[in-house]
């Protein structure tokens, strides 16, 4: 209750939690709400490229889309992309960590220098050189994400067993004889499970960013499923006659990264007093 | 000193070993000959075929990966068959065009970072702050190519106050040749009107690069100088009446920096990142086109030859910062 009370004051964590709920809200209902549900996917040629008005909110694109239609579907896209790597990542991630935080040893040292080889280069470039060798298409794309981005997940869920390792609690179970997968995963896992879940929130955010990135160079998912990167990218060769073309699919990142970027800050300062944002 | 740097050196080896061993693993792992993955999609069979030789590819394992490995060790990052020419060449002719615009906007980042944080935690609280808060949560949530797209379609196509793309407008010979940075030769051979002219096409790509890192600086600035200012010390020297801007300009900002500097390391890598996208809407003849030029071709040797070379230059980052760190801080060089 305490938690919620805290919460409930954070406007900000408030405010990106209903950014993420609406998302969510878009994701289940979308395809059933939009403008242009026929046309989300065929050209028309005759409404090409025209700009905002009562029929078309966010204008329509080259091929004569609604862009509102196609922002609101990418919604669903965007979000899948993210919960699944996140998934992903974290169930390579959080184990791993685990069991190398707790052991240590060779196996931990192993597992760190590992870690070392996904972190020796930018994750962005690193998402971008694995997408393009794994193929083009959402699989490839989001199969590149996690391998990306689980290393960050270890690391963090390593340096977090370590120092709750050394707890009164563990050393009490240790001496009772319970087996060390039951230490690790039934009493270390949910003391360090706050950590792992303003991991995710904020991961979530810069999943969305770096999807949208790859889908901008054409490595994410294929034409003509709506996603909010390739219609930036498609949009350049209209500028500067057709601003609209490029605008809401980029306001959309925007939101969706605020909401878990805010949520995540939030979360993190319930949880974690030592790094609460002086206010 | 020396064993420090000696110890952080050592500790990268392995790294990018592990990194040349992952991308060898990449390209057996995708389904398919070895040499028609890394040759791309539009090679020709004997370009494949030159591969297959050049890699040994119908060799033992053990012995392909060690002829990779000397190829590597020997400066040879393959010949990208877009061009037939060596990749190596290519990458070091691209390099200060991407060492320009990244120093560019980390320089940027870091001159209006800091102060606009050491404001936010001046005026803590008041609406100042909270603009100012309000501007950093965004920086960090606006897709950076987007920004890069809209910043150019605002300041080149409508109101028509900077150049679209590119180094240098057309018809402008480069100055000679020292860094390779256009806007530091110019000033170097004394041509002004080139460093006018280069200086106004790197501030839209420079400005979209920096505008994440900016605001992640200025967060790291706030947090760092608000513990300061709450520090005993700051009580006592406040209570005793010094002024204000004294106060803060001679004995917080000194004690809070360490923090925010510790971060630029992370910061250039995210940098170098986002280059790769920023410098293909730009036309920005560096690392990050090239990596994009070659993703378009299905170039993949020429891909994996920028992984790789971005990890020597991130590995050599993270150690000048350590340094700095070590500088700053000596209670580091004890931690060994």
């Amino acid at each position: 209750m305490h938690i919620l009370r805290l919460f409930a004051r954070d406007r900000a964590a408030l405010l990106g939690l209903i950014i993420i709920l609406f998302a969510v809200l878009l994701t289940i209902i979308g395809p059933f709400i939009v403008p242009y549900p026929d046309d989300a996917f065929e050209a028309n040629i005759m409404a090409r490229l025209e700009p905002p008005s009562w029929e078309h909110w966010f204008g329509t694109d080259d091929f004569g889309r609604d862009i509102l239609t196609r922002v609101i579907l990418g919604t669903g896209n965007a979000l899948g992309v993210a919960v699944g790597v996140a998934s992903a990542a974290m169930f390579v991630g959080v184990p791993l960590g685990l069991l190398a935080g707790y052991h240590g040893g060779r196996f931990g040292e192993a597992v760190m220098r590992v870690t070392d080889v996904f972190l020796a280069v930018p994750s962005l470039i690193l998402a971008i050189a694995l997408a393009q060798l794994l193929r083009a298409g959402i699989g490839g794309a989001i199969l590149a994400l996690s391998l990306t981005y689980w290393p960050h997940f270890c690391r963090n869920v390593y340096s977090e067993t370590r120092s709750a390792k050394t707890a009164t609690f563990v050393e009490a179970l240790e001496s009772m004889g319970a087996s060390s997968s039951r230490i690790v995963f039934m009493h270390i896992l949910p003391n360090i499970a706050s950590p792992i879940i303003v991991r995710v929130t904020v991961g979530l955010g810069y999943i969305i960013m770096t999807a949208a990135v790859l889908g901008f160079l054409g490595i994410g998912v294929p034409p003509p499923t709506p996603d909010w990167g390739a219609a930036i990218a498609n949009s350049r060769q209209h500028l500067p006659e057709a601003w609209w073309l490029v605008s809401f699919p980029g306001l959309a990142i925007f939101l969706a990264v605020l909401g878990f970027n805010l949520l995540g800050d939030g979360l993190r300062d319930i949880i974690d007093p030592r790094l609460r944002r002086a206010r | 000193m020396f064993l420090f740097i000696v110890r952080r050196l050592l500790l990268a080896i392995p790294a990018l070993f592990g990194l040349v061993l992952l991308t060898f693993i990449l390209i057996h792992a995708v389904p398919g000959d070895p040499a028609a993955v890394l040759a791309g999609d539009q090679a020709t069979p004997q370009q494949i075929q030159a591969l297959r030789e050049h890699y040994g590819f119908d060799r033992p394992i053990l012995e392909q990966f060690f002829r990779y490995v000397s190829q590597l060790a020997s400066g040879s990052l393959g010949i990208s068959y877009m061009t037939q020419r060596q990749i190596s060449t290519e990458i070091i002719e691209r390099m200060p065009a991407t060492f320009e615009l990244t120093l560019f906007a980390m320089t940027l980042a870091t001159m209006i970072g800091i102060p606009l944080g050491v404001i936010s935690a001046y005026f803590h609280n008041r609406w100042l702050d909270h603009l100012l808060r309000i501007v950093s949560i965004g920086g960090l949530a606006v897709a950076s190519f987007w920004l890069a797209i809209m910043l150019q379609f605002t300041f080149s196509m409508e109101l028509d106050l900077l150049p679209v793309h590119g180094r240098l407008s057309q018809g402008l010979n480069p100055p000679p040749f020292v860094t390779g940075m256009i806007v530091l030769d110019s000033l170097i051979a004394g041509r002004f009107d080139l460093f006018r002219d280069a200086f106004a096409h790197l501030i839209l790509p420079g400005f979209a690069l920096a505008v994440a890192p900016l605001a992640t600086i200025m967060r790291f600035t706030r947090a760092a100088v608000l513990s300061t200012l709450r520090r005993e010390y700051v009580f006592y020297e406040r209570a005793v009446g010094y002024p204000r801007l004294v106060l803060m300009g001679k004995y917080v900002l000194r004690n809070s920096l360490v923090t925010p500097v510790t971060q630029i390391g992370l910061l250039l890598g995210a940098i170098l990142g986002s280059a790769v996208v920023i410098e293909a809407i730009f036309d920005w003849p560096g690392l990050g086109s090239y990596a994009v030029l070659s993703i378009a071709t299905a170039d993949y040797q020429a891909t994996l030859a920028v992984v790789l070379v971005v990890g020597c230059v991130y590995a050599l980052i993270n150690i000048l910062v350590d340094l700095v760190h070590a500088a700053v801080d000596p209670r580091i060089l004890e931690q060994l």
